[in-house]
């Protein structure tokens, strides 16, 4: 590996202040009420504020890895239809 | 010791996820005991995908869980992808399962571990992986990290074993900002290293293709989702940026960029039934290898010189564009609830189908003809004038 020093130092740098910021914002929430109470929370089981789609997204991101080289590269499997 | 800053750094957040004060009383685990039965249709012009599966995932005691699944792609294929001509359709059957393990600890943090394999005659996979996530900010917060490792091996008919590898890992933290918003943030690294070409296509002066063995790609996805309790409809969007490089101080040969827009809207159209219309665009770039040799594409077949180093038909490499619109009904049947016997044990599920058009504008996205257009959504206008493929999924999840 030839990376030098002072290739290095900016890394270094940016990743020192991002840790900083996530110490002061995460201090602060500990200061901080949550923004939501657990009386309000009903809305939060609604489809429309879920993330994960489960095994219906798993088959659309097969689709797209094997279509898009942008896409993928979370160990999908190819072969017969070409998605390595 | 020289404390470096970048070690530091790492020093510095890990006792800032050590230290955040965590208030919840009754921490639960996520997971719930499941069922999932779900079947998908993909048809292109050239290639057909029937897959059925399964998922199930189950409590168990002192905060542990259990899960896997289990699923069958039957292709049916005679695409550019695969290398062969029109009239020799190739057939082939995958088989994947995977079993995946978590605990859930009394301060909200959760161990997960999972197992994946994949076999079909030309390619096996292993992938294994774990990750921690934790509840912060009295459970309004959760930060997660991931890592897993696939090993496959390929085998593609006539020609001798490769094997490509891919180191993965990833940050996330989601964030519930009200009683009807929740945002995300994700950075994904993938390492991929070994054979990353695809085994079925040529050149037809080059021969095989050839693509770097090495490759480090970077993903960064936002997503924002809003309930409007007053119109009873959510509203979600995500952001993906992707580019790749040989290394983290080498882009070299790759140098794909990618955006990725997906809108979402939900909209509940009675007590059980929600219909939820989908669309998404993508755009990305060609990797610096890559040209476009295909004349049926606007290409020139010679613009590979000959002894090229990397060289590549896959149009997947190349300039893209794609758009996928989606529609689909969800109900939850809750009706047969104090019907008695079987019927009260339906009543928790949930019934899914959607129908999506993927639209491509790469040699992926054959136009349909008489001869190739499945039947029903085969005539749909947009299926003769726009090249790409449709996909029918559904689905019934069953709580026990």
């Amino acid at each position: 590996m030839s990376m030098d020093a002072s290739s290095r130092r900016p890394r270094g740098l940016v990743v020192l202040a991002a840790a900083l910021m996530c110490g002061l914002v995460l201090g602060g929430c500990a200061q901080t009420p949550p923004p939501v109470r657990p009386w309000q929370r009903g809305y939060l089981a609604k489809r429309a504020l879920q993330f994960n789609d489960g095994l219906e997204a798993r088959f659309r991101q097969h689709m797209f890895a094997s279509r898009e080289g942008a896409e993928g590269g979370y160990g999908f499997v190819g072969g017969g239809c070409g998605c390595n | 010791m020289r404390l470096r800053p970048a070690r530091a750094g790492a020093v510095l957040l890990w006792l800032a996820v050590c230290s955040w004060p965590l208030h919840a009383a009754h921490p639960q685990s996520p997971i719930e005991d499941r069922i999932t039965v779900r079947g998908a249709y993909f048809r292109e012009a050239s290639t057909r995908v029937i897959q059925p599966m399964m998922e199930a995932s189950k409590t168990l005691p002192w905060g542990m869980d259990a899960g896997g699944h289990f699923l069958v792609d039957a292709i049916s294929s005679a695409s550019v992808a695969q290398g062969v001509m029109t009239d020799k359709v190739f057939r082939e059957t995958r088989y994947e399962g995977s079993l995946q393990l978590g605990i859930t600890l009394p301060d909200t943090t959760r161990l997960g571990a999972f197992y994946r394999y994949s076999t079909e005659p030309d390619y096996k996979s292993h992938t294994a992986g774990g990750s921690v996530t934790r509840e912060v900010w009295q459970r309004t917060g959760v930060v997660g990290l991931a890592a897993a490792g696939t090993w496959d091996s390929v085998r593609p008919h006539g020609q001798t074993r490769k094997s490509h590898e891919v180191y993965f890992v990833g940050a996330s933290y989601l964030q519930v900002l009200g009683p009807t918003t929740i945002v995300q943030g994700l950075y994904e690294v993938f390492n991929q290293r070994g054979f990353i070409s695809n085994p079925y296509i040529s050149h037809a002066n080059l021969g095989r293709d050839v693509v770097p063995n090495r490759r480090l790609r970077h993903a960064a996805v936002v997503k924002g989702a809003q309930y409007f309790p007053s119109v009873t409809a959510g509203l979600q969007l995500h952001y993906r940026f992707y580019f790749d490089q040989k290394s983290l101080t080498n882009t070299g040969p790759w140098g794909m960029t990618a955006h990725t827009v997906e809108a979402r809207v939900h909209k509940d159209l009675s007590r059980d039934v929600e219909l939820r219309l989908d669309y998404r665009f993508h755009l990305q770039n060609a990797a610096r290898f890559w040209c476009n040799s295909d004349p049926g594409q606007g290409g020139e077949i010679g613009c590979y010189p000959m002894g090229a180093t990397y060289h590549s038909v896959d149009p997947k490499f190349g300039d893209a564009t794609t758009h996928v619109a989606q529609g689909k009904l969800i109900w939850d049947t809750r009706l047969f609830g104090g019907l008695g016997g079987a019927f009260d044990l339906l009543a928790g599920g949930s019934f899914e189908v959607s129908y999506a058009y993927y639209f491509e504008n790469t040699s992926y996205g054959m136009l349909f003809n008489d001869s190739n257009a499945p039947p029903v959504v085969g005539d749909l206008p947009w299926g003769r004038s726009h090249g790409g493929a449709h996909l029918i999924q559904t689905g019934y999840s069953l709580p026990f």
